[in-house]
């Protein structure tokens, strides 16, 4: 049933399903700062910039929770993981940090457009490559190819994830995290017309993440054959894809009839449970296929004051989060 | 620091507003790096005092590195980043002093 570390392991995915929906539309929101276009690119660009610049720098305890709690409590499960993974997780490090500083060198930099044009390719582009690589690190996770006596160094550094199927799921979580910010944005916009720009791009973006599960899926065949295996066999599997199936009919239907609130909430619904998907397909694993939740647990008394430390900071870190969305969101919905 | 913050708090109470007399000034100035001093100093000690041991007694830093080959790169890489980051930000703060309106009434008085 519900075992301590389960409800641990549990904890780490609520912390990535948190980072997604709000550090992740960040990323989103710098791959449309890239894609800005048109007669109010200017006004995309700026928009993007409003909207992101009060939690940017908040947004990224969620993946700093996930990590710490995981080294926590699965060490066995960290090592694995970040020694084989070395390259794409440093990789990854290296976009988050270029693209927080980038961001705040725009806005101290000289106020002439080269320099904030520099500062803004840099931005968008390291907003661009960093979903890529997160949905890379966790493709290798669950695709079973994390090889623990490999041969040689392009084995045990390079295969697990330079393959079709990790990089797919990188796309995957890219598309997910741009139709994120497209649907948000379209709340934050106070305009008509940007409203509608960001209207379009959301229904791009979200025919595009319907587009990428399936290559996700198809590509599970032969790249996660493990994963593929679980989802077919488990009970809740197909309730859970026809859910989300669900709310992404409902999310488009929202953002055709432009009632933006309901479609940010099935947004919202719709990624939630595409991670969770993962997540409960993967379970009772930590990595596929071998290493389990209990195999890789750290001991008990660990676990404990892990939980209540959690339980502890839960109850700082949640009340304070509301109140910094809405202080800085709560303006732009009046519309 | 602690000397500098006695010493305005003793002058504040002797003549109730806040101190401004030259030496005291040139103290603050003199102050400001202090504080990274002894951050940093502190890190020292305990990164550079605990080796080799990485856990004491238990796990010397050697046995601890990732054994992924070629991990030169990552390092320089990473050292290459932090330059990069530190010449960016003073360059910046630089500016930011240059731009300032007090900063030319200071110097053209």
């Amino acid at each position: 049933m519900l075992s301590l570390e389960v409800f641990i392991a549990g904890s780490i995915v609520v912390a990535l399903n948190l980072y997604m929906l709000m550090g992740g539309a960040d990323y989103g929101g710098g791959v449309w700062d890239l894609l800005a276009s048109g007669s109010r690119a200017r006004q995309q660009r700026d928009l993007i910039a409003h909207a992101i610049g009060p939690v940017w720098e908040a947004n990224h305890v969620w993946l700093i929770l996930a990590i710490t709690v995981l080294f926590t409590a699965f060490p066995v499960a960290f090592s694995t993981i970040t020694t084989f993974l070395h390259l794409p997780l440093l990789l990854m490090l290296i976009g988050i940090v270029f693209r927080g500083s980038a961001f705040a060198f725009r806005s101290y930099d000289q106020p002439n457009d080269r320099a904030h044009a520099r500062w803004s390719l840099v931005f968008s582009t390291s907003s661009l490559l960093t979903p890529i690589l997160l949905g890379i690190t966790l493709g290798s996770i669950a695709s079973g190819r994390l090889i623990r006596t490999p041969a040689n160094f392009l084995e045990a550094y390079v295969a697990p994830w330079l393959a079709p199927f990790p990089i797919a799921v990188g796309f995957f979580a890219l598309a997910v995290f741009a139709f994120l910010a497209a649907v948000y944005l379209t709340l934050e916009a106070s305009e008509q017309e940007l409203r509608e720009d960001f209207r379009r791009r959301s229904l791009w973006s979200g025919m595009l993440v319907g587009l990428m599960a399936l290559v996700v899926y198809v590509l599970t065949g032969s790249g996660a054959p493990e994963l593929r295996q679980r989802m077919i066999e488990n009970d809740w599997s197909w309730p859970l894809q026809i859910t989300t199936a669900i709310a992404a009919t409902l999310a488009y239907f929202a953002l055709w009839r432009r009632r933006f609130h309901l479609a940010r909430l099935a947004a919202i619904a719709q990624s939630s449970f595409i991670l969770w998907g993962w997540a409960m397909a993967q379970f009772p694993n930590l990595i596929m296929p071998d290493v389990s939740i209990h195999d890789a647990a750290a001991p008990l008394s660990t676990l404990r004051l892990l939980a209540a430390a959690l339980a502890a900071g839960a109850l700082i870190l949640l009340p304070s989060f509301a109140y910094l969305l809405r202080i800085f969101k709560a303006d732009a919905t009046h519309a | 620091m602690m000397a500098v913050a006695g010493w305005a708090a003793y002058l504040q109470w002797r003549r109730s507003t806040l101190p401004s007399s030259s030496a005291f000034l040139r103290t603050l100035v003199g102050t400001s790096p202090l504080g990274i001093i002894a951050i940093e100093s502190g890190w020292v000690v305990t990164e550079v005092g605990r080796q080799p041991w990485i856990i004491q007694g238990v796990m010397k830093t050697a046995d601890a590195v990732t054994p992924m080959a070629g991990l030169f790169f990552p390092l320089i890489i990473f050292t290459m980043i932090y330059v990069f980051l530190a010449v960016i930000v003073t360059v910046l703060l630089l500016r930011q002093f240059r731009a300032s309106p007090r900063f030319t009434r200071v110097h053209a008085a």
